[in-house]
């Protein structure tokens, strides 16, 4: 009787582990939308919640991940249109600096990159679909970017010295001020942009 | 699974009827039925062959080929996603369906084919008006398989003439409708809005620029009683700050007007900011006699209105000689609005 049972202790972990039988499937990719004809797969909705940790996405999350999609693919397409792209020396200065700020190395990089779900591969085309993102948005809306005004940096820092008195002087903040407040007002226009985008745009999502 | 681990159990509690003091294993039964579905990864190793199926034996054919170098290599669903969309591009191919099946050596790839629907009536006309008539890339489009692509150029092409036109919210969409067995129609409908046309320019806030300067400074886009294009006005908005930052107004902001959809004039908000002076201007990162010959290539000087385009020319020039990228380096000082400048060749 001992016997069995260590043999069955000992092959259920085995069994756990073991790789599926001989033609067992698995479904990998399917089509979950179209943005003026590119498609957005299921895999990608998939990553979006591996990175952030979702073992068991709501209805409302994974509409939410196919929002950012459409845009993501909105901005895509833009970029094709105005012949918009990354060159490769351009995307290893970017890696390069990305190594250098964080203070990593090859491995360190490819360490931080696994944690978060990315491989080499992966990121790259990420972190080349950012900088496609940001040409195309000031080659298509060169005049909506943030501009800040004198007037409005003085107004955000009346409304920080009221909020916390002990802030240092107007003179010694208006850089931070001013980066602030431009890369909201540059989050704002981006968003318009790409609302404007989707409003022209064939989306089609599956059925 | 639950087969196995039921016999298993059994032999956990005696139960295969032997009494000796080896245990005997029952014996190995092969699970009937269909095999189960898994997560995609935990199939275990490389693609071993690929398999396309669809109707089409062209398009199994091309899509094949595109998913050959899949063979060898472990699942990566964002290299096949790279394929798929290729695939899809396939004159014909509506959709895709990729999946896996787990072989004794490896794994099969299995992307299924879903045949495009075929383009049945097709129609265009303006929401309330009367049809249009369909521009030439549609002229052969009727009958033949849908193609999204197409039709996003048409709706490109439609929305440009009517934005040619002033009408700058115009929307142009396209609907489908299935009719009968995998025939669509499909309705082009256009709504164009009001549209805007530029009865004069106008500055608003000038108060250290001429309008005639202005109005210099942003020749070759904004034509008095022309239709408005957004991007013309976009690119007037660039012109403007250009104008200014040549001018010392380096914080300048210029509020892009907004269609007004009518006839009126495009009136350009201006914040000109405080006009600033150069500072100090130096070259670092060379001997001296090259610094002294650098510096005598930018025309702007010390107690010069600053000038953007002066300065850039004058790195240019630097570039040119020196053969290497310079990077300038600004200190601005608020007070007594000035910008001192050096220009570092050290760091390339």
């Amino acid at each position: 009787m001992k016997h069995y049972l260590v043999l069955f202790l000992v092959t259920l972990p085995a069994l756990a582990l073991a790789r599926p039988q001989d033609g067992s499937t698995a479904k990998l990719d399917h089509v979950v939308a179209t943005v003026d004809g590119r498609p957005i797969f299921h895999s990608e909705i998939d990553e979006i919640f591996e990175r952030n940790k979702i073992d068991k996405p709501t209805f409302d999350q994974t509409q939410a991940a196919i929002d950012a999609l459409i845009d993501s693919a909105l901005i895509e397409n833009a970029a094709v249109r105005l012949h918009v792209d990354v060159t490769d020396s351009e995307m290893q200065q970017a890696e390069a600096m990305i190594k250098a700020e964080n203070h990593l190395d090859d491995a360190g990089l490819d360490k931080a990159l696994a944690e978060q779900h990315f491989t080499r591969e992966t990121y790259r085309r990420e972190l080349a679909r950012q900088i496609r993102m940001q040409r195309t948005f000031a080659l298509d809306a060169p005049s909506v970017r943030g501009q800040v005004t004198d007037a409005e940096l003085q107004a955000r820092y009346d409304q920080a010295k009221k909020a916390n008195p002990s802030i240092g002087s107007f003179d010694s903040l208006k850089d931070q001020i001013r980066e602030a407040v431009f890369s909201e007002k540059t989050a704002i226009a981006e968003g318009e942009w790409v609302k404007r985008m989707r409003a022209t745009a064939h989306v089609e999502k599956a059925k | 699974m639950k087969r196995l681990a039921f016999v298993l159990l059994l032999a956990a509690c005696g139960g295969n009827g032997t009494t000796g003091d080896r245990p005997t294993l029952p014996p190995v039964t092969t699970p009937t039925g269909p095999a189960p579905e898994v997560p995609w990864n935990q199939l275990e190793g490389a693609v071993k062959t690929v398999t396309v199926k669809g109707d089409d034996a062209t398009q199994t054919a091309a899509a094949k080929q595109m998913l050959a170098a899949e063979v060898g290599k472990p699942l990566d669903r964002a290299r096949l996603r790279d394929e798929l969309t290729q695939v899809l591009g396939i004159k014909g191919v509506g959709d895709v369906n990729a999946s896996a099946v787990q072989l004794a050596d490896g794994v099969e790839l299995v992307v299924a084919l879903v045949p495009a629907r075929n383009l049945h009536a097709l129609t265009a006309k303006e929401v309330g008006g009367q049809d249009i008539p369909l521009p030439g890339l549609l002229s052969t489009a009727v009958g033949l398989p849908l193609d999204p692509s197409l039709l996003a150029k048409v709706v490109a092409e439609l929305r440009a003439e009517y934005l040619a036109k002033g009408y700058t919210d115009v929307q142009v969409a396209w609907k489908d409708t299935d009719v009968g067995t995998n025939q669509v129609d499909v309705s082009i409908e256009i709504t164009p809005g009001k549209a805007t046309t530029i009865t004069t320019v106008e500055f608003k806030g000038n108060a250290h620029a001429k309008k005639a300067d202005l109005i210099k400074a942003i020749a070759g886009t904004l034509v008095a009683s022309s239709p408005w294009n957004s991007d013309l006005v976009d690119r007037a908005s660039l012109l403007l700050s250009a104008y200014y930052y040549d001018h010392g107004f380096i914080n300048v902001a210029v509020d892009p007007p907004k269609p007004s959809g009518g006839a009126s004039p495009v009136t350009f908000a201006i914040t000109e900011g405080d006009q600033f002076r150069v500072g100090k201007i130096d070259v670092k990162g060379v001997p001296d006699a090259d610094a002294k010959k650098y510096l005598a290539m930018v025309t702007v000087k010390k107690g010069d209105v600053f000038s953007r385009k002066l300065m850039q020319d004058g790195i240019v020039k630097i570039q040119d000689a020196a053969k290497t990228q310079v990077e300038p380096v600004t200190k601005i000082d608020a007070k007594k609005k000035t910008i001192d400048v050096t220009l570092d060749l050290t760091k390339h």
